[in-house]
């Protein structure tokens, strides 16, 4: 049935005492219990998906910037690594537009739009 | 023997033989014997008709001027030279003419001569601009060019960053809303933007090198994209650009650590202030040390990093902070200022770092000590071997708060062990405002009551005396000599104030007028960044950004007024106001090129013929940033939401997708507050509300209107229909979303979400991969501080079946009493879902009539619900409203859910929500957070399964 994606925070499984946080995702199947699918370490707000693409907002040390992750694979997620921005820009994917092909478009208030173009 | 030393020589020697070639022979030719302070002894063998003492001059391509010619006797003996200021004897020669010869001068004069640049039709033929010693260089037009620099022994010049720089017909600007934009403004009427480098917020440091290379002096890294590594800890980065194509292009990045404090462009090096952690303190101190590195930028396109010195200034007992610095082309002199716990007051160390190497070098010099503190960088100057600083302190020990404004004069001739040399002490009880330095003088203002203009004779180091003290109303904040007369800018009153004084005789200054250019409540940049004040005597013109007009919750300010340039005549003893350029979004800057004003704001960058400078007249405006709130990817174009950057406007505007800051069409939706937009089936849907200033008339609800624009025949947008109705009122527009339950069906939700909730990241994707459910990892509402009892949620019908002709249909209110909040609505199948949680008891559900305007009747044709005593008090429940029943809107619920919804699949016959896990006896468990899914019959949910989910 459906697929849904969680983001949690909770213990590594390779480190003891060690947290992360992490992006689910799991099905509903027709016996009525959930099953994982896969995860991954991901960091990260505001998430939406383009197209079989999530992007969420995250700090990166620098400023504000963007988590990738691609989920076209549900068995496989792939994480697409950090977008920086190197700044205080902030790309809200709430209100941006696009598809993993064409780009996505981010609207960034006074600083005008950003394309970010998703790696190949 | 140190490099500094060696180089001294070098000079030394060098100026020997100089002498000896024009005067024959060594043996025979004019030496120097002495240079101390202001008098240089020349000694000069017989046979000598004159004798001529010329200087180093700091102006590139001619370095030497002619001090003082004197005649000699024919027998030969001393002569004896009185300089206007102190300079090293390594930056004197003497140069002897014999009877019958050409004087020696005549032969070392400029042997180029270039063409003007710009031909400024403002400035008759012929015409110079003066130069006020040591002030402001106003050759070429610009008064910010270069100021105070100082250091007049060396060759290189100083020069400070700044936001925009005119060269030839190319205009830089490093806007900080879209990064290093290049202009081509040979026709100032009809500039065009060549091209951007994406780099928005980043800084405001901006730098004109060699062979048509800019550089930018960022306060953050430079990395844009995926994955970007080699940022080894900067803070900041010093980018290069190429421009000769006109589009900027990078051809380096050089990584600054640290906070970027200061700057200078010294000859071809830069020379960059930091803050880094002090890493010998302890970590919890916060200490912090300013470091000093060297660029050697004459190979722009391939720069190198020399050194990095660290200031180590004592800051035991103290809290120290970065002041200010300045530069000759000697030293970089960096002000670091301690609070100091002992004495209860502020004190500064003034460290110099020798930049004598023009290759970029920097080496750690002395400091000193100074008994107050700098407040700017016009506070500090290096000439000839001295150092004077202007230091205030507030002297709090005592009881009668006495403050001070001190100026020390040291020798750093051996800028390893500065000297002092002298000091005076003035303005008892005042706050020093505006000072500067302008050859011997020393020009202070100070403030208590009134502005008293403080001359300075400083022409004697070690015992420098107050030439004169002239008390005028208000203060001045930055002063421009210019020679025998002092342009300031400063505060009467509260309005902005250029002053104009008479300095001819230092000991009798005097005000010629005063002249207040701007209503109270306005405000100029020129009050705290002298490169806003652009002065140009040959043309006899003063300008200066004026921000006014602007309106706040709390009314007007200065409404009558409009921002922009302010014109001012400047005549020899009188100012003139004149025409003001109006120029909407905060103007910063002004300059004249090619008989044309030059006004930019970050969001434009306007042209104005100024012949009739009472009626200025724009003949261009040309947008270079606007602000985007929206944007949706239709085809190849981008369809923006936002408007002017600091305006309440909205505009739609439409680019291509590759040249998003190209805009092709737009079209104006006025002033009203955007409540919301969406695209649907080629159509763009924007509604709007009424805004209501303070004021007026509250009792009125504001109108909302929906716009609907046909995308379909991109670039053009095309107005299908509008609808405005008074019976709409929303009061939280940023809360408000539109969702379609179905086609032809808008629904407006609004209203309070209950407070700020972090919500935990959680969607649904289909098998598609497409997002479907609500959006949930988000501040969700508005705080509930000033009506903490009620949580509402409004459902605004419109039917847009027909785009042209939109129909308002009904409202529906969910309304709850209590602590609570709502959860996003999901539409799906002609239905919108919606979950509550609402605290405690006593709550109300009631579906309310329309209330904010009588006149327009009840628009809700669905009962109320019975305003009973909740039975859903401490738990979630479910509201669904169906919109395709032929009847009419009917609202189902509410029904007991499991957590707050998330989203919806299966025609919203399976339900996923967020909260508590529950025991089998249905009761939540106190600190569990778990995932539900659910089955909805239309009647009642039915627990599926349940995912332990920490909601980070």
């Amino acid at each position: 049935m459906d697929k849904l994606f969680a983001f949690d925070w909770r213990k590594t499984s390779d480190e003891k005492n060690q947290y992360a946080n992490f992006a689910a995702l799991w099905r509903l199947e027709d016996d009525g219990k959930f099953r994982l699918l896969d995860e991954e370490k991901f960091d990260g707000y505001n998430a939406r998906a383009f197209g079989d693409v999530l992007l969420a907002q995250m700090y990166d040390g620098y400023g504000s910037a963007l988590a990738g992750l691609d989920f076209s694979n549900p068995a496989e997620l792939e994480s697409l690594g950090i977008y920086s921005l190197g700044g205080w820009l902030w790309a809200d994917p709430t209100h941006a537009d696009g598809t993993p092909a064409d780009g996505i478009w981010f609207p960034l208030g006074n600083y005008g739009v950003l394309k970010v173009e998703l790696p190949k | 023997m140190n490099l500094r030393t060696f180089q001294i020589a070098i000079t030394a020697i060098a100026s020997l033989v100089c002498a000896s070639a024009s005067a024959g022979s060594a043996a025979s030719a004019p030496e120097i014997v002495s240079a101390r302070w202001r008098t240089v002894r020349v000694s000069v063998p017989a046979g000598f008709e004159s004798v001529t003492l010329q200087r180093k001059s700091a102006r590139p391509g001619n370095p030497w001027e002619t001090v003082g010619v004197t005649r000699a006797a024919a027998s030969g003996g001393e002569v004896t030279f009185k300089l206007k200021k102190v300079m090293p004897r390594r930056m004197l020669r003497v140069l002897g003419r014999k009877s019958g010869q050409l004087p020696a001068n005549f032969l070392t004069g400029r042997t180029e001569f270039q063409p003007p640049s710009g031909g400024d039709s403002l400035f008759p033929p012929g015409a110079t601009a003066q130069r006020a010693e040591g002030g402001l260089d106003l050759a070429g037009g610009v008064a910010n060019a270069a100021v105070d620099t100082g250091g007049a022994g060396g060759e290189r010049s100083v020069v400070e960053s700044d936001i925009w720089k005119l060269s030839g017909d190319r205009l830089f600007l490093y806007n900080q809303y879209r990064g290093l934009q290049v202009l081509d403004v040979e026709d100032p009427a009809n500039p065009a933007l060549l091209g951007t480098l994406p780099f928005p917020a980043s800084g405001d440091a901006l730098y004109e090198l060699t062979g048509g290379h800019v550089a930018l002096l960022a306060s953050r890294p430079y990395v844009l994209g995926w994955n970007v590594n080699g940022r080894n800890g900067a803070e900041g980065t010093v980018v290069i650009c190429d421009t000769n194509a006109g589009a900027p292009v990078v051809v380096a990045t050089l990584p600054v650590s640290g906070e970027v404090l200061e700057s200078r462009l010294v000859g071809s090096a830069l020379y960059v202030a930091t803050r880094v952690p002090d890493t010998e303190a302890d970590v919890w101190s916060y200490r912090t040390n300013v470091q000093v590195t060297g660029f050697d930028l004459s190979d722009p396109a391939n720069p190198v990093v020399r050194n990095t010195v660290t200031l180590t200034t004592p800051k035991a007992d103290s809290y120290t902070y970065f002041g200010a610095v300045q530069a000759s082309s000697s030293f970089f002199m960096v002000a670091e200022n301690s609070y100091r716990w002992d004495i209860g007051d502020t004190r500064s160390t003034v460290t110099l770092v020798d930049i004598s190497n023009p290759d970029g070098t920097v080496v750690l010099r002395g400091r000193v000590a100074l008994e107050g503190f700098v407040q700017d960088k016009f506070k500090l100057r290096e000439e000839g071997g001295m150092l004077s600083a202007i230091s205030f302190y507030q002297a709090w020990w005592n009881s009668t708060r006495r403050s001070q404004t001190r100026l020390d004069n040291f020798d750093i001739s051996n800028p390893d062990r500065p000297q002092a040399l002298g000091h005076l002490e003035l303005g008892l009880g005042e706050q020093v405002h505006g000072t500067r330095f302008d050859g011997d003088r020393v020009y202070v203002v100070t403030f208590f009551r009134i502005d008293p203009l403080w001359i300075v004779d400083n022409s004697e180091p070690a015992a420098p005396v107050i030439a004169s003290e002239l008390e005028v109303p208000g203060f001045s904040t930055f002063l421009a000599p210019l020679g025998d007369r002092l342009v300031t800018v400063g505060l009467l009153d509260g309005r902005v104030t250029v002053s104009l004084f008479d300095v001819a005789d230092p000991e009798n200054p005097a005000l010629l007028t005063q002249l207040p250019v701007t209503e109270r409540g306005a405000w100029s940049e020129a009050n705290w960044d002298e490169k806003a004040f652009t002065v140009l005597p040959d043309a006899g013109l003063i300008m200066l950004p004026v921000s006014a007009g602007w309106r706040g919750w709390w009314g007007d300010i200065s409404p009558d007024e409009p921002s922009g340039i302010q014109l001012v005549d400047l005549g020899a003893d009188s100012l003139t106001l004149r025409g003001r350029i109006p120029h909407g979004f905060a103007p910063r800057r002004a300059t004249v090129h090619a008989g044309s004003v030059l006004a930019f704001s970050q969001d434009s960058l306007l042209t104005a013929d100024i012949t009739d400078r009472d009626a200025p007249v724009v003949t261009n405006d040309l947008q270079l940033a606007w602000r985007t709130d929206r944007v949706w990817h239709i085809g190849g174009h981008l369809v923006h939401i936002g408007g002017s950057i600091g305006g309440g406007d909205k505009v739609i505007s439409v680019s291509t997708d590759t040249e998003p800051d190209d805009t092709i069409s737009s079209l104006d939706l006025g002033g009203d507050t955007l409540v919301a937009s969406d695209v649907r089936g080629g159509y763009l849907y924007v509604v709007q509300q009424e805004v209501v200033r303070p004021g007026e008339d509250t009792l009125v609800a504001p109108s909302a209107t929906l716009r609907i624009f046909d995308l379909t025949s991109l670039p053009r947008i095309i107005s299908a229909g509008t609808l405005r109705t008074d019976r709409v009122t929303i009061s939280d527009p940023w809360s408000s979303r539109i969702v379609w339950p179905q086609d032809g069906t808008l629904v407006l939700v609004h209203g309070d979400n209950g407070g700020y909730w972090f919500r935990p990241v959680i969607f649904l994707a289909d098998a598609g991969g497409a997002a479907v459910g609500a959006r949930l990892a988000d501040y969700a509402g508005i705080p509930r501080w000033y009506h903490p009892q009620e949580v509402v949620k409004h459902f605004e019908q419109f039917d847009v079946t027909s785009a042209e002709t939109p129909v308002f249909v009904g409202r529906e209110t969910i309304k709850t009493k209590g602590w609570g909040r709502f959860s996003d609505a999901v539409a799906s199948q002609g239905k919108v879902f919606i979950t509550r949680w609402v605290s405690g008891a006593g709550q109300e559900l009631a579906g309310l009539p329309f209330l904010a305007n009588a006149d327009a009747g009840a628009v809700d044709d669905v009962p109320p619900i019975a305003p009973e005593e909740d039975p859903f008090a401490g738990r979630y429940a479910l509201h669904v409203l169906d919109y395709s029943a032929p009847g009419g809107v009917t609202l189902a619920g509410p029904v007991a859910a499991p957590g707050e919804l998330i989203g919806l699949r299966n025609d919203g016959r399976v339900i996923y929500t967020r909260g508590f896990d529950y025991d089998w006896r249905g009761r939540g468990l106190a600190g569990s957070s778990v995932i539900h899914a659910s089955a909805f019959d239309g009647e009642k949910i039915h627990l599926i399964a349940a995912l332990p989910f920490n909601g980070s």
